[in-house]
């Protein structure tokens, strides 16, 4: 009887921690009273969260400063519009995707004239990447590898942290959808790097 | 779908620790070109400042007196128009009445306010607003009118042709006429 009693009591202490507050709710409530400097508190928190995401699309240092600043400026504007549906972080990566997509679309013809900065790392040299051992490089020539609903899943949870919840917001699926594309991704991977992932290990 | 094993577990946390792409630039440096693009100032919509609990309480005192002032209007407007109905049921009815007593001949006269007559051939509608001129009740005579018709020619002699009959309805229809224009 306390068994049961214990087990239910748990399932619920589970499920209010999964719903997290936004610890930048507040920051976001400041600014939309008027505080122009709690902006910048969130341009401090989640900067380098969006250089990292911006830097996977556009493959350079550069350009992923950019769309960066771009992504803050968007965010500016439209802060006092946010309703708190989804938590400021994932809101932020949403206009990152968005605008890092654009920035792909608008400059596809320069980026097809340049190497890129990680080109070694790119499908191409993939193999020769494997071959040489290269440990980071072998890892990333392989997530390339995966489709790209799997990739963004992978990426999301593992590069940037995100709760599943927020990952399914920015891959546009369901939560049980976004687990599903993870456990996936990463099944193929240890395919792709010969299921010796556990044993070197 | 199985859950993810030990070696599974052991790839993610390695994907996790695995350096960033490219070289990440100089924070600071951006936190600053970024406060350095932005405006100085919150831009706020209209509406959000109406927000405010300041303005809320007059806001809604406004909106709740429109509203009772838009229920009050509605419900008086309701209540007049059976009003004017009434009335102009009334009047109908007294029309209807004073043709009765004054009018004898006119019984067949339809009370609508379009009537149809057959003029040339041709089935033409005629509104009460035409009345007045073409003096409707004349053409609807029936019998007696047909004989005033036959009045209506610039040969006099027709007089000497009249009997007893003849003379008294045209006696009772010139009265009519007289005490029709007298009212009128």
């Amino acid at each position: 009887m306390h068994a049961l009693a214990n087990t239910a009591l748990l399932e619920r202490l589970v499920s209010v921690s999964d719903e997290k507050v936004d610890p930048d709710a507040d920051v976001v409530a400041r600014f939309c009273a008027g505080e122009r400097g709690a902006f910048d508190l969130l341009v401090r928190r989640h900067q380098q969260g969006v250089w990292r995401l911006a830097r996977r699309y556009t493959k350079h240092d550069a350009d992923a400063a950019d769309v960066t600043q771009l992504v803050f400026v968007k965010a500016f504007n439209a802060l006092v519009g946010f309703r708190g549906a989804a938590t400021v972080r994932s809101w932020l990566y949403r206009i990152t995707i968005n605008a890092a997509l654009t920035w792909v679309r608008d400059h596809k013809r320069e980026l097809a004239s340049e190497i890129p900065e990680d080109a070694l790392v790119e499908a191409a040299a993939a193999e020769t990447a494997i071959a040489a051992g290269q440990e980071a490089g072998r890892l990333r020539a392989a997530i390339a590898q995966l489709p790209p609903k799997q990739k963004l899943v992978l990426e999301l949870r593992v590069f940037d942290d995100l709760a599943f919840k927020e990952v399914a917001e920015l891959a546009d699926c369901s939560e049980n959808t976004a687990k599903v594309n993870f456990h996936y991704a990463v099944k193929r991977l240890r395919e792709l790097l010969g299921d010796r992932e556990g044993s070197d290990v | 779908m199985s859950e993810l094993d030990e070696n599974d577990d052991k790839l993610v946390a390695k994907l996790r620790a695995l350096p960033s792409e490219g070289t990440e630039p100089d924070w600071n440096q951006l936190a600053q070109r970024i406060h350095a693009s932005l405006p100085s100032e919150v831009h706020r919509p209209w509406w959000r400042t109406l927000l405010q609990p300041r303005w809320l309480a007059p806001i809604l005192a406004g909106a709740v007196g429109l509203g009772a002032l838009v229920v009050i209007e509605t419900r008086s407007t309701e209540k007049s128009v059976p009003h004017e109905v009434a009335m102009l049921h009334d009047a109908s009815v007294e029309d209807s009445a004073h043709t009765d007593e004054t009018d004898d001949v006119a019984l067949d006269t339809p009370t609508s306010a379009d009537m149809l007559l057959w003029l040339d051939g041709a089935e033409v509608a005629i509104d009460s607003a035409a009345e007045d001129v073409l003096d409707v009740d004349d053409l609807l005579l029936g019998q007696s009118t047909e004989r005033a018709e036959g009045l209506m020619t610039t040969d006099d002699s027709w007089v000497d042709g009249l009997d007893d009959a003849d003379v008294a309805a045209l006696d009772q229809w010139l009265d009519q006429q007289t005490a029709k224009k007298k009212k009128g």
